[in-house]
């Protein structure tokens, strides 16, 4: 799931105002630019980032402008993919204040497919709190490759039960040949470690060492 | 005057001569060097350890069999083998090679070499020579004299095992062992030593393969197959399995 990450463009939060002079107040709401600029159909399956003190989560999606419109783009509408998704059960508390999150895309409204654009709306309404956002947020394809992984190793699932009713005609003492096997192999390794590295100074040209041959390069 | 004299002078006469009769032939020196070897090396069986010591003692005027007594004092895990390494190096330093000049040429690296595997057979020791050796009128440093000297002493080691290995595998100690038997056990060893140490999947994997369960399994295809590929005697046994252990030298060209 994690191995096939989308390139995308995230821009800074922005807080969402209400240009008021005489009644400027904090809204709570910050939204998230995420553009796909080198992207040909970009499809996302899951997103994942770690939140700060943010209490809700919405994603809004726009859709590529339709061919069939003909020349004109027509009216190109935001669709909420993901509504309103509690991350913090209080947002005056701290539970889930600093939890990862992974949206997959069972909690889509629909498949996000062919967008042009996305918006991650963060919403905080408790006072409590100076500062939130999410971090360390990460889009991902979505995977087909949902297949079995590679099958274990044999060592890893041979069953020890199994190994003691091991007994080959002919062969009484399986165990002895397995040890000293073993040994010659420690005795191998242990001598490769202890190889010299120093080089030996030799001067030779084409296996032959003639003083007449030798080079300054 | 006289008389008390006498008494004491035959009395102090033989202690001193004693003590000037030990020192004549330096064997307070000689007992000294015995026991400080004996503590130092441990061996398993001090009596044979100082008979093969004062026997040694006569071989003064060969410098490389003088090494060699030295190497062979003690097992290659231990740490004072790397104090006898340099002691032996530093007695073989004094072979003359020229004309004023001594050190540790080619030739007497490539004795000592020679001597180390006495107890080996031939093919064996050709080839670990062709990978070590050196040309007779090059200059053997400490490190390259080290790595050739230890190198030999494991293969002392594990030629003793390649027999033992031989002796399990003959089953109806008939002096020969089962050719596809063996081939399959070399396999399995050429196969762990063929790969590099530092990833450990396959240091598992290689353990597993060399393990009763793996082994099983291998002979079992093998003894499968049914031909008759006739026997091999030790010298053929231990040769091949020595190949694995050879493909693991450095080679110095």
């Amino acid at each position: 799931m994690g191995d096939r990450p989308l390139h995308c463009s995230i821009k800074n939060p922005i807080l969402l105002t209400v240009e008021d002079q005489k009644n400027a107040f904090h809204s709570g709401c910050k939204v998230i630019d995420v553009t796909f600029p080198n992207v040909s159909s970009p499809e996302v399956g899951e997103i994942c980032f770690k939140n700060y003190y943010t209490a809700y989560v919405s994603i809004r999606v726009k859709f590529k402008a339709a061919p069939e419109n003909g020349a004109e783009s027509g009216e190109i509408k935001w669709k909420t993919c993901v509504r309103r998704m509690r991350l913090m059960p209080s947002p005056h508390k701290e539970s889930g204040s600093q939890d990862y999150f992974a949206i997959s895309k069972k909690q889509f409204s629909f498949d996000i497919s062919n967008i042009s654009a996305m918006r991650i709306i963060l919403q905080q309404p408790s006072p409590v709190w100076k500062e939130f956002r999410i971090e360390d947020l990460r889009l991902y394809r979505s995977s087909e490759m949902l297949s079995k992984p590679p099958p274990l190793p044999a060592w890893l699932t041979e069953d020890s039960a199994n190994s003691t009713k091991h007994k080959l005609e002919g062969i009484p003492n399986l165990e002895s040949i397995s040890s000293s096997l073993q040994e010659l192999w420690g005795l191998s390794e242990e001598m490769a470690i202890n190889q010299s590295k120093t080089e030996i100074g030799r001067y030779e040209v084409d296996g032959c060492y003639e003083v007449n041959l030798l080079a300054y390069t | 005057m006289a008389d008390k004299k006498k008494p004491n002078s035959a009395d102090d006469r033989p202690q001193e001569t004693d003590r000037q009769f030990l020192e004549r032939y330096s064997i307070g020196t000689l007992m000294k060097d015995v026991l400080g070897k004996i503590v130092s090396n441990r061996p398993k069986d001090p009596i044979t350890f100082l008979s093969d010591y004062f026997d040694s003692l006569e071989d003064q005027s060969n410098l490389v069999l003088k090494a060699r007594n030295i190497i062979e004092m003690t097992h290659h895990s231990r740490p004072v083998f790397e104090m006898n390494v340099r002691q032996a190096y530093d007695i073989m330093l004094k072979q003359k090679v020229g004309k004023r000049l001594y050190g540790v040429n080619g030739t007497s690296y490539t004795d000592l070499i020679k001597t180390l595997c006495r107890d080996m057979p031939q093919p064996v020791t050709t080839k670990l020579l062709k990978k070590i050796e050196c040309l007779d009128y090059e200059a053997i440093t400490f490190d390259v004299f080290k790595s050739g000297v230890f190198t030999c002493c494991v293969l002392q080691d594990y030629v003793k095992l390649c027999e033992m290995l031989f002796n399990s595998l003959d089953f109806q100690s008939s002096g020969k062992v089962d050719k596809i038997l063996s081939d399959v056990v070399n396999e399995q060893l050429k196969a762990a030593l063929a790969n590099t140490r530092t990833d450990a999947r396959k240091i598992v994997e290689a353990g597993y393969n060399l393990g009763p369960d793996g082994l099983f399994y291998a002979l079992e295809r093998g003894m499968r197959s049914k031909s008759q590929l006739g026997g091999q005697t030790l010298e053929q046994f231990t040769i091949e399995i020595c190949d694995a252990f050879l493909s693991k030298v450095k080679r110095l060209r």
